[in-house]
């Protein structure tokens, strides 16, 4: 049964993107057939994790959302993007695929949806279309920061929402506001993962603390990494750093999703 | 005092339903109204050609037993859309068209008018 995976947070800046392209990645090294769309409409990003440049985007979200193409024409499978290799070998190739569904890059573009709205009606249809289109095992819906309508829908359609969030006072207080909403909408699986947490803290009272804050289970609590951070986007971290300890965590993560 | 869901509210528009619906309407229903719409909204066939109560009936797991007053109720309150003539009406939900505004917009647009003013 396929299943519809949101990843959110309150705040901008968590690792959302970063956590999304990771999880996909690790699923589709798992052999699963996962699609990705960026619903980030006014601020997208996770095409450059993937390695997809605009000219190699003949139609995105965008597109659809004006009635241009069918969803499933939006769809790049970007799988050959991440095989990683170091020192000429191939470390990982995934068994599975992973399919991205970009948001339109072009000013003009942005502007346009920002200006006019869209139909939300139409989303909704989109990422069920897409599931059966692509015989998808899993779509994951990487949103737009804070709640707003796709947000908001993502939340509400999914079998599993990931609320990413930093060891922060302004981020505690944004995630319990996503947390309410989201056991409003009936969301059958909520996990939070605390991310870039200084190595000074004690991550098993973090964690701890979260769970009693949010009555929610801390999924993981991901280290802040030097590696991620001098990848600079240039790539799935997962993909480059397949035994690295953030990589295992994220791995449990993605097992526990499809259990 | 407003509560965090009345000033989300605000930021997503007003409470009339005759536009359509946002998931946040739909999280403030009773219990069995929220589980029928929240239930539309993930189900396949309910959200692209719509579903008759016949079917939503048969496929959703526990449905409440008066299931046909819910649905005339919330189609006629502007929840759900009703699309074909009875008895195979068939029902989905009625989603609020986003809004477009001044806010980020803005700044896109002097963006896109800088970059590409013969556009």
């Amino acid at each position: 049964m396929s299943r519809i995976i949101s990843v959110h947070s309150f705040r901008g800046g968590t690792g959302k993107s970063n956590t999304t392209a990771n999880l996909a990645t690790l699923l589709a090294m798992d052999g699963y057939r996962v699609g990705v769309i960026d619903t980030d409409i006014q601020s997208p990003g996770i095409h450059v994790l993937f390695g997809l440049h605009e000219e190699d985007m003949k139609y995105s979200l965008n597109d659809y959302l004006w009635g241009k193409c069918e969803i499933q024409d939006t769809a790049h499978d970007i799988t050959k993007n991440l095989g990683s290799t170091v020192s000429g070998q191939v470390l990982v190739i995934p068994k599975g695929q992973v399919f991205l569904i970009p948001s339109s890059i072009k000013v003009g573009e942005i502007a346009r949806v920002l200006r006019e709205g869209y139909d939300v009606g139409l989303l909704n249809d989109g990422f069920h279309d897409l599931v059966e289109k692509l015989e998808l095992d899993v779509l994951m819906i990487d949103t737009h920061p804070g709640l707003n309508e796709e947000t908001l829908l993502s939340i509400s359609i999914s079998d599993a929402l990931i609320i990413v969030m930093r060891p922060d006072q302004q981020d505690y207080q944004g995630t319990g506001v996503t947390v309410e909403v989201a056991r409003k909408l009936d969301v059958p699986r909520m996990y939070l993962l605390v991310n870039k947490a200084p190595t000074i803290l004690d991550f098993a009272d973090v964690k701890a603390k979260a769970e009693e804050i949010y009555n929610c289970e801390v999924a993981a609590v991901l280290p802040h990494s030097d590696e991620m951070m001098a990848l600079a986007s240039n790539g799935v971290f997962v993909a480059q750093f397949p035994e690295h300890p953030i990589t295992i965590k994220l791995r449990n993560l993605a097992r526990k999703l499809m259990e | 005092m407003p509560g965090i869901f009345d000033r989300l509210q605000a930021e997503l528009g007003d409470d009339d339903n005759s536009g359509g619906v946002t998931p946040l309407d739909i999280a403030d229903l009773p219990e069995a109204e929220r589980r029928i719409m929240l239930w539309m909204l993930r189900d396949r066939m309910a959200t692209g050609d719509g579903i008759t109560i016949g079917t939503l009936n048969e496929r959703m797991p526990s449905a409440p037993g008066d299931i046909l007053a819910i649905i005339e109720r919330l189609a006629r309150d502007g929840w759900l859309i009703s699309l074909g003539e009875p008895p195979n009406t068939r029902y989905k939900v009625n989603l609020r068209r986003k809004r477009g505004g001044a806010t980020g917009f803005g700044l896109w647009s002097i963006v896109a008018d800088r970059l590409n003013p013969n556009d």
